[in-house]
């Protein structure tokens, strides 16, 4: 969090918001979609 | 030539090449090239395509001056989803109306016309209608230059603006920019919040807004790159192949050429420094040949005489080239090879279909036009009207790439719903048009 502030110009409840995102994700995907992940998800 | 970075690296640069390669022939002479580009990495690259390909490499002048920017992220109070609601949409004016209020002018740069005008709308709601301006390429000369003269005497506390006026023009005493949403990319970014603080010893201060929860991802992405000093890596387009033929047409309707000297001309510019006799002979055989379809030939604009090697245009090039407007940016075109009666055409983005239908008003160049006959992906220019187009699909740009490897991604839920959102709307379209199945596929 203190990273997310000091780095990327986040305020306490921006950096928040992008831990929870990315932890929501995770927990719903099993990993997080980077560069070198790429989640595939089938339609219909 | 001024903000060459802003050229470079789309079909447009390739066009400028080329036209730059046909103003040394016509002239007779190697002109002096001064390029003026903002940093770009690399700045080598930059330099290599304004000197085209048989030239010495030319001297890069750097300044290589970083300057200081204030920069950070605001958030809405509540808490960010997939998609903005109208309270946090009303929660972002009210939060820009009052920076506006604290600061002496704010240029507020927003990714698309529509979203330009409504927000200007609310804006002038908040702080009064004589403050507030929009300014985007749709709207008229007149407008765009009443509203920078207005923001220059200082008379605007709030001016919101697409891509408009990242470039270019001396916008006064701006002392604050506000980036509505992912600029997309690092340099995009980094124009927009330079924009602010343009006097002496003056630091820009630049407050990006996240609407969504993938948009706060890619704004703190930025922040972290812009202050990591990482740059975008430009990406000349190699060799597009639309744009030559264009220039080949207009090249001979100028005058006859000999098709080797032709190869070694077009040769010269830079995007085209590895281009193909085979590649380029097949072009001259399409360009001569024409194209063949269900009512016959069409298209054959050239003239090749194989015997003396020697290419020249038809009437119809002639007057054809005349009207050779600069290509769409970033926007899939077929210039006038496709045309039928003598009319231009213009090949809209791929999802434009579902979006565009009859007498949609489009732009070719700067020429004003109505979309006429609908065939499979391509909508023929019907008219050319004096009239303002309002169509303003494809305004907003991809992420570029090197934002990706701040660790941003993209949910893959929100991707595959706007996929199924796209497939919905088409499949609407071909019930609405009765179109079969097998056009659906051409398309």
């Amino acid at each position: 969090m203190s990273w997310l502030k000091l780095e990327c110009g986040l305020d306490d409840a921006g950096a928040e918001q992008v831990v929870e995102y990315i932890l929501a994700g995770r927990a719903i995907l099993g990993a997080v979609p980077t560069q070198a992940t790429v989640i595939r998800r089938t339609l219909l | 030539m001024d903000e060459i970075h802003a050229v470079a690296d789309d079909k447009r640069g390739a066009h400028l090449a080329l036209s730059l390669e046909r103003l040394d022939h016509l002239t007779g002479k190697r002109l002096t090239r001064i390029g003026l580009s903002a940093t770009q990495k690399p700045i080598e690259l930059v330099a290599h395509f304004l000197a085209g390909n048989d030239r010495p490499d030319p001297t890069v002048v750097q300044i290589g001056h970083r300057r200081e920017l204030d920069l950070a992220v605001e958030v809405p109070g509540g808490e960010l989803g997939p998609v903005a609601s109208n309270e946090m949409w009303a929660e972002i004016y009210d939060r820009l109306a009052a920076l506006a209020t604290r600061h002496r002018s704010t240029l507020i740069f927003v990714n698309t016309r529509r979203l330009a005008e409504r927000m200007a709308h609310h804006l002038a709601e908040r702080l009064g209608k004589e403050v507030v301006a929009a300014h985007h390429g749709s709207l008229s000369r007149k407008l765009r230059l009443v509203a920078e003269r207005k923001l220059k005497s200082g008379e605007l506390r709030a001016i919101v603006a697409t891509a408009s006026l990242e470039l270019g023009i001396d916008i006064g005493a701006v002392d604050l920019v506000c980036q509505i949403g992912s600029p997309r990319s690092i340099s995009v970014g980094l124009q927009r919040i330079g924009r602010a603080g343009h006097w002496r010893g003056a630091v820009p201060k630049g407050r990006i807004f996240a609407t969504t929860r993938d948009e706060l991802l890619e704004c703190a992405a930025l922040v972290r790159a812009i202050r990591q000093g990482d740059l975008d890596r430009i990406a000349i387009p190699e060799a597009p192949l639309d744009i030559l033929a264009q220039q080949i047409v207009a090249m001979c309707a100028a005058e006859d050429w000999n098709a080797t000297e032709l190869f070694r001309a077009v040769r010269r510019a830079y995007p085209y420094r590895d281009l193909a006799r085979a590649q380029f002979d097949e072009i001259l055989e399409m360009l001569s040949e024409g194209i063949a379809s269900t009512r016959g030939r069409y298209a054959a604009y050239l003239h090749h005489d194989r015997v003396n090697g020697i290419v020249r245009a038809r009437v119809a090039a002639v007057w054809r080239q005349l009207p050779a407007a600069v290509p769409f940016r970033r926007m899939r075109c077929t210039p006038y090879l496709r045309s039928p009666k003598a009319r231009l055409s213009a090949r809209l983005t791929k999802t434009s279909p579902s979006k565009a239908s009859l007498a949609t008003s489009c732009c070719w160049g700067t020429l004003p036009g109505e979309s006429g006959e609908f065939k499979p992906a391509v909508f023929w220019l019907k008219t050319r009207r004096a009239r303002p187009p309002p169509f303003h699909s494809g305004a907003a740009k991809h992420r570029h790439g090197p934002m990706n490897s701040q660790r941003t991604s993209e949910h893959c839920e929100n991707k595959s719903a706007r996929l199924f959102l796209v497939r919905s709307l088409i499949q609407r379209e071909v019930a609405a048009r009765g179109f079969r199945r097998n056009e659906l596929a051409e398309t």
